[in-house]
Formats: structure tokens, sequence, C-alpha cells
């Protein structure tokens, strides 16, 4: 569905992030991204969701070579993303958040909002019904007219889901959606996401967070200092050697 | 006294005008325009020469407010990729060379000499000794149409969308919008307020020459925003007409005060300015208005 075909980024001032390191995420399934801190996970989702390019190295979606191509290109193809460090729209508030998000708003054409409002102001209804669903099932909807900025880091990563799923999204990536979150709110963003799934949405998960990961993903990758150290289904890749001197070598 | 207060009026209403085009662009939308007087100043040249040509004023202000949108659009193609920063130098750097370009290209501009006998719209539909007030009363029309519509924007998703690539450009273009498109038209309805508020100022003088025109144009138009409260239109428009109306209207001590100057005063209202928007900046650093919403989920679910 998605896939990154032996990609090495350089970062400006010459730190090699990733070393040709390629991922596959399978449709409808859950594909995690674990490693150590520092390995490269979340510059390899930059890379899929094309805001960040790549040196070397291919990203295709749905079988289509899509590495020339920006971050808006591939989310009107239906690829959303949080971001590790919450990046809300701060003055906006929580339920502009998530509307802002909504695809094809005619609303945002000025010529649809001088010559079909009744359209317009239907659309905005549907919009925020939707909007409210998503913010109740975090519980965020009691903080709808708030600032989106005067919320708490907690809040602030569930809100960011809430907003990658109102573009409905075919793909997921969703980067440590659970860093700062209660557990009991964990749980049900894991359930979310086995909801989803059964749908038929693909979901990327960079996560510390182990019950998580074990939970959730179907098939898991190990990075480790821009490479691809291991993969397979977590049981067997938690107890690759390998993996536990790079990753868990101090509980190994 | 009347006839001073109408001109001060009608001075402010058109530089309400230029505080409500930037606080579309900056205030809402996060793009610094420094530019402003440039592009007001080619409004006025468009809508004054065109008319002296012979075009009706109503005609010539349309062409100006096209004309200016249009330049806007493509100005802001150039330089939105730019940061911040660079888009500020940009835009001035743009002002400055339009100003060149109409003082030094005499023969399309007139140059220096100035375009006389410029014709105001609906000039004879006063009854004589009515003219100014008669343009007053179109100017304070303009005003409330242009905040009509800003508001209604301000309001819209299509406002939300601008405040939205003014927080995080980076989040709005992984949700699949693209800013470089929110920003350009951003730049382009801002551009025909300011050719508007151009062809006011062009109508109002019946005169137009490169000296009228100055960064004074720029400074008067971000201390409305930033007293007004950054993207609150009501906000600009009661600061805009209060402060710009003081300062204005200080015009008369060059009567009552001795040894002050029409430049001595003018020189003063740019340091009043100054020090007013540094005092304003640490004490209100976010101005007095507030920011309309698009939707308030209060009200929505109370129907629920
Ligand atoms: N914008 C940047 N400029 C320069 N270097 C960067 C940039 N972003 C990341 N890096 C470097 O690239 C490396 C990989 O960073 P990345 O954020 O991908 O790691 P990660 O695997 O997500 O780690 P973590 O688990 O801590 O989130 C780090 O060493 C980091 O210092
Ligand atoms: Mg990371």
């Amino acid at each position: 569905m998605l896939e990154a075909n032996d990609v090495s980024v350089i970062y400006e001032g010459g730190f090699t992030a990733l070393a040709g390191a390629s991922v596959k995420l399978a449709s409808g399934a859950v594909t995690g991204l674990i490693g150590p801190n520092g390995a490269g996970k979340s510059t390899l989702f930059g890379v899929l969701a094309g805001a960040v390019r790549p040196a070397k190295g291919e990203v295709r979606l749905a079988g289509e070579a899509v590495t020339h191509h920006g971050p808006v290109w591939r989310a009107r193809r239906g690829l959303a993303r949080t971001f590790q460090l919450s990046r809300e729209l701060a003055s906006l508030s929580v339920v502009e958040n998530v509307l802002v998000a909504k695809p094809q708003m005619r609303g945002e054409r000025l010529m649809s909002l001088l010559l079909a409002r009744r359209a317009v102001w239907q659309e905005e209804e549907a919009g925020l019904d939707k909007a409210r669903a998503l913010l109740q099932r975090v519980d965020l909807w009691k903080l709808a007219d708030a600032p989106a900025g005067t919320l708490s880091g907690g809040q602030k990563k569930l809100l960011e889901i809430c907003r990658a799923l109102m573009l409905d999204p075919r793909i997921v990536l969703m980067d440590e959606p659970s860093a700062g979150v209660n557990p009991t709110r964990i749980s049900e963003i894991v359930e979310f996401v086995q909801a989803l799934r059964q749908e038929g949405t693909t979901f990327g998960l960079v996560e510390h967070n182990m019950g998580m990961v074990r939970a959730l993903c179907d098939h898991v990758y190990v990075l480790a200092e821009g490479r691809v150290l291991t993969q397979g289904r977590f049981d067997d890749v938690i107890t690759d050697e390998q993996v536990a001197s790079a990753y868990l070598g101090a509980q190994a | 006294m009347t006839a001073y207060l109408i001109a001060t009026l009608t001075v402010v209403a058109i530089a309400a005008l230029v505080g409500l085009a930037l606080n579309l662009q900056w205030g809402m939308g996060g793009l610094v325009n420094f530019g402003l007087f440039g592009f007001y100043m080619l409004g006025a040249y468009i809508a004054g020469l065109l008319t002296v040509q012979g075009a009706p004023p109503l005609v010539a202000l349309a062409v100006a407010m096209i004309g200016v949108a249009a330049l806007s659009a493509v100005s802001a193609l150039i330089s939105v990729r730019l940061s911040e920063d660079y888009l500020a130098i940009v835009t001035l750097g743009f002002a400055e060379c339009l100003r060149l370009v109409i003082s030094y290209e005499g023969w399309l501009t007139r140059g220096m000499l100035g375009v006389t006998g410029i014709e105001r719209p609906f000039q004879n539909l006063w009854p004589r000794g009515f003219a100014d007030i008669g343009f007053l009363a179109i100017a304070l029309f303009a005003v409330l149409i242009v905040y009509a519509t800003l508001q209604g924007l301000a309001r819209s998703p299509f406002g939300r969308l601008v405040r939205a690539t003014r927080d995080d450009p980076g989040v709005v273009e992984a949700l699949g919008k693209s800013v470089l498109n929110v920003r350009v038209r951003v730049f382009a309805v801002g551009g025909a307020i300011l050719g508007l508020a151009g062809g006011l100022h062009a109508f109002y003088y019946t005169y137009i020459d490169p000296t009228q025109f100055g960064p004074i144009i720029t400074a008067y138009a971000f201390m409305a925003v930033v007293v007004g409260g950054r993207g609150s239109n009501r906000g600009v428009l009661v600061s805009a007409f209060t402060l710009i109306f003081l300062l204005e209207g200080s015009r008369f001590l060059v009567d009552y005060v001795h040894g002050l100057g029409a430049s001595e005063l003018a020189a003063i209202r740019l340091f009043i300015v100054g020090v007013g928007l540094v005092v304003l900046l640490i004490f209100k650093p976010d101005g007095f208005g507030r920011e309309p919403r698009s939707t308030l989920a209060a009200k929505s679910s109370s129907s629920l």
C-alpha cells in the first residue's frame, strides 16, 4: 500500500538520519516501527508523508512512485499523519482544528462563499457532526470552543488523532500517539485503531509503548541508526538478540 | 470646523480600509506586508490615470481593484515561499520599486508633476457645497462593505483555513491543502481592498503625486491592527477610527501651538505611533479585539 524503498536522508549539517531503509505498510494492517531514540523513525514517517525529501530511494503509494510529490498531494490521496511533538493549530478552537481537516470544503473557495451559501452551510453542519463524534470519543467535545493551544499535552495528542481521522484517510501514520496519554485513554486509542483497521484503514505506528505495539501491530520493523535491523511479528522480533542489544539492552 | 471634521473622517475611513486589508493579510494570514503603501499607491494611480483619460470613476475604481489584486497575487507567488522576515523585505522592496517607477516613468504617470483633475464618482449627485460630505458617505459605505465582507470571510471555512496557515503551514499541507493557494488568495483579496483604498485616495484629493505615498501609510495600518488585535476586524475598525482620527486630527494644533509647523507635526506623529506601539506591545501584546470564530460548538450542541 505504502512503501519506502532504500531511502536515505541526510539532514542539513550532514547527519545521516536514514541510510537505505526499506519498509512496507501492508493494506489494512497495522505496521509498527520501533527502535531507540534517534533511530530515524520519525524521519522515515516524514519521508513517507512527503514532508522530508530523501536524498536517495523511492516512496510508492498504491504501487505508484510518489517520491517527487509533496505532502499536499499525498494527503489528498488519503494519507494522514500525526506528529510526535503535537502541532495543534494553537489559536484555532479545538473543534476548528478538526473541521479544518475536512477535505474539499466548498466553503474554502471564495466563489462558493458568494454563490453557494446554502451548500457551504450544509457541508459545515455535516463536518460539525463528524467532528463532534470524533471529539466525543476522546472526551474533548467539552473543550470544543477552547483554543487548542490551551490543551494539555495528552489532549493535544488526542486532538491530532481526531484531526487526522477527519480526513477519512486510507492510511494513517501515527507518531507516538500514546506519549503523555493516560492508560485508559491509550486502550481507547487501541480500540479505535482496531475498529478502523476492520474497516480497511492502513496504519503505520511509531511507538515506545510496547504493550500498544503488541496489541496492535501485525508486523513490526526495528530501526537502528537509520537502517532496518530486522522485521517480523512482534513476538518474534522482540526476542531477537540483535534487537535486545540495540534496543532493549538495559532490560535484556 | 465641520469641513475639517469631514476631511479628517474621510482620511480616516481610507486609512481604516488599509488597516482592514492588513488585518486580513497579516492579522489572519500571518503574511507581513510592509509594502502596503506601494499597492495603495498603485491603486491610486490606476484609478487616477484612467479617470483623467475619461473613464467613468467607478470603472476606474474597479480596474484599480482588479489590477492591484492581480499584482498582489503575483507578488505573493514570488515571495510566499520565503519565510516571514524575507516576505517583509520583499514586499517593502516591491513597494519602493513601484514608487520609483511611478516617480520616474513620467510618460505614463506624469512623474513628479502628479496627476491633476481627477474626477470623483457621483460628483454631480450632490448639491453645491456638499461634495465633500457626499464623498465621505461613499468612503464610509466602502468601509462598511469591506468590513462586512471581511467579517464574513473570517467566520467562513476559508477564514479558518487562513488562520490555520498562519498558525502552522506545515500542518495545513499535511492535511492536503495548498498553503500557497491560500496565501495567493489572501494577497489578492487584500490587494483588491488596497486598490479600493488607493482609488478613493485619488478621488478624494483629485490630485496625486508620488510624495503623498510613504511608509507612514504602512505604519498607521500596522498600528491599527496591533492595537485592534490581530485578526479582529472590529478591533481594527475601532482602533483606526479612534487612533488615526486623533493623530490626523492633531493637524489643527498647527494653528494653535506656536512654532509648530506641519513638518514638525508629521515627525511628532510618527514618533507617537512608535512609542505607542512599544508601550502597547509591552502591556497588551495581543491588542484589544478578539478574533472571530468559524464555529461555536456551544451553540450547536445546545440544539442537540
Ligand atoms: N530537522 C532535523 N535536522 C537535523 N537533524 C535532524 C532533524 N530531525 C532529526 N534529526 C536527527 O536525525 C536523527 C533521527 O531523528 P528521528 O526524529 O527520525 O528519530 P526517532 O527515531 O523518531 O527518535 P525518537 O524515538 O526519539 O522520536 C536524530 O539523530 C536527529 O538528531
Ligand atoms: Mg521520533
